[in-house]
């Protein structure tokens, strides 16, 4: 029995696989280059009992491609690098900014020229939650 | 040695892993039907206020102190509890899950630097999932759990503890014999009675004079307080032969056509599990009863229903459960508690009648279209005529906390 994925739209569907009981029938010449379809976990999910998933609301880091509504992936795992884009709490919110450490304290550095930088002073109440790995986004279609 | 990694205050852990705005201030989180406090953060444990106390008589004063209060939110917990152990079995090959919040780990017998491990552990899942632990070793359960009990009481600790054999006596002799594992308070009233008041004094017992007292399952007890680990490996779980949706109205159901809506509602809960696990049914049985504990006329009755063909069809669920509740509805009761049990669990292989059986080939792909509605906008987002509307019998959880880790529609927001 073999599983038989069909297109994009519908879902898979287990169907008896007859050809290969029959003696006579040359044997699939691509038999041999099957691999797995492309499976976006894998893509997108580095360990996932570390991964969480955020909803953008805000447009403070347009310029680096994240926009409101969109998801972010944040793997909380990862040591913060200094220039990461991470999703960070800071006096009680979650804010998604990038992370400079380069300098003498932290700051958390928008991507919108809008907003200005935050100086993680030591008064703050600052943690990072995770570095952000991916952003997914969906298109919507003006039909719905 | 043995491991317990125990997670702080777990379902109020929970609930603050996304909501920053409550890293400092107490949470506390209530059990079915917002009844009574189960799990409260430091914060509000250092109010004073007692697990198991009820809701509306510690209300003003949880609101006096800026409380966060929140109904049980199962859903997010469990989501949270698989990447503890996720996070676990990444660093160890062998991590028995003792409970939602709680696992062992058995670590070979003469590991250098056992305080690495701890610390190392505790540091991994804390860092990976967000959720504070504290970790104890010992040579047995027991003494691991006895371990782990100190750690979370002694600040200086910083969450972990090595209970070597040399300090055995010392810790054991701080922990009240009511706080050993498996002792519990009727058996450690009986104990302290007979004079024997901490873990140590149970474990200079007399072995034989215990198993006659207070049978076998003590007599572990002591052999593991020595050192000697007998609780074994807990027998993995048998795969589920059935699918249970059981709970208590929050008020009394009188009349069949608001029972009806109820078993329905309890029949899409498991149907809905059920093709979440891609099995399908064939029977399906509800119980009802009243409430034990009123001085009412008592009844509680069960019938099953089996179907033509297994399926995981949910209106043909709902359908079954109502007409096994039509058999056993007796009027003049007030109803307490319903359950709707699907068994005969099989899980389709491949799909051969279907492709000639018209009929039930439309309600596989309906079934399957139910299915991605619920994942994508939550479970409950579509659901049967015979549930839908008003129902002001449901468990009371009025403050419940959105499914941050499993639905789409109720990610946390940055």
């Amino acid at each position: 029995m073999f599983r038989i994925k069909s297109s994009a739209h519908a879902p898979a569907v287990s169907l008896p696989l007859f050809a290969d009981h029959i003696p006579a029938g040359f044997p699939s010449p691509a038999a041999d280059f099957t691999e797995e379809e492309l499976d976006f976990n894998e893509l997108l999910i580095r360990r996932r009992c570390a991964t969480y998933c955020l909803r953008v609301s805000g447009d403070s880091m347009q310029g680096a491609g994240i926009l409101p509504g969109d998801i972010l992936v944040v793997d909380r795992s990862m040591y913060p690098l200094d220039n990461d884009i991470v999703v960070a709490s800071l006096d009680g919110e979650f804010t998604v900014k990038r992370l400079i450490t380069s300098g003498g304290q932290p700051v958390l550095r928008p991507e919108n020229p809008a907003y200005r930088e935050i100086i993680i002073t030591d008064d703050r109440d600052f943690l990072v939650f995770g570095v952000v790995t991916a952003v997914v986004r969906t298109m919507k279609r003006r039909g719905g | 040695m043995i491991g317990l990694v125990d997670c702080n205050s777990f379902y109020a852990s929970c609930e603050r892993l996304f909501r920053p705005d409550l890293h400092s201030r107490p949470v506390v989180v209530l059990s079915n039907n917002d009844g009574c406090v189960v799990t409260m953060s430091r914060e509000a444990k250092s109010l004073g206020i007692r697990r198991g106390a009820p809701y509306f008589k510690v209300r003003r004063e949880l609101e006096q102190a800026g409380a966060a209060v929140f109904s049980s939110n199962y859903t997010l917990y469990q989501s949270i509890s698989n990447r503890v152990m996720g996070a676990l079995e990444e660093l160890y090959p062998d991590v028995e899950v003792y409970s939602i919040d709680e696992a062992f780990l058995h670590l070979p017998h003469r590991v250098p630097d056992l305080g690495l491990h701890a610390a190392a552990s505790k540091e991994t899942v804390e860092r990976f999932v967000g959720i504070p632990v504290s970790v104890g070793f010992g040579r047995t359960k027991t003494l691991a759990k006895a371990a782990n009990r100190w750690a979370k009481q002694h600040r200086h600790t910083q969450g972990w503890f090595i209970l070597t054999e040399k300090r055995e006596e010392e810790i054991l002799r701080q922990l009240p014999v009511i706080d050993v594992w498996g002792i519990g308070s009727r058996k450690g009233r009986w104990l302290l009675q007979r004079g024997i008041r901490s873990a140590w004094d149970l474990r200079q017992a007399d072995a034989y004079w215990i198993k006659r007292h207070l049978t076998v399952v003590t007599l572990n007890t002591l052999w593991e307080l020595q050192g000697r680990a007998v609780i074994d490996h807990e027998p993995p779980a048998p795969p589920k032969q059935g699918i249970l949706s059981s709970r208590g109205f929050s008020q009394e159901i009188r009349e069949l056509p608001q029972l009806r809506q109820a078993v329905a509602d309890y029949a899409e809960r498991a149907a809905r599990k059920l093709a979440s696990q891609g099995s399908t049914a064939q029977y399906v049985t509800v119980q009802v009863r009243t409430n034990r504990f009123r001085d009412s006329p008592q009844y509680a009755n069960s019938a099953t229903v089996r179907l033509a063909e297994p399926t995981a069809y949910i209106p043909d669920l709902v359908q079954a459960a109502r007409r096994a509740l039509q058999r056993i509805f007796r009027p003049g009761y007030g109803y307490a508690k319903a359950g709707v049990f699907l068994f005969g669990i099989d899980v389709p292989e491949a799909s051969v009648p279907s492709l000639f059986a018209d009929g039930q080939q439309k309600k596989d792909s309906a079934a399957r279209a139910v299915g991605e509605v619920h994942r994508r906008y939550g479970a409950g987002s579509l659901r049967t005529l015979q549930s839908a509307g008003e129902q002001p019998w449901a468990m009371r959880r009025e403050l419940c906390s959105p499914c941050y880790t499993t639905s789409w529609s109720h990610l946390p927001r940055v």
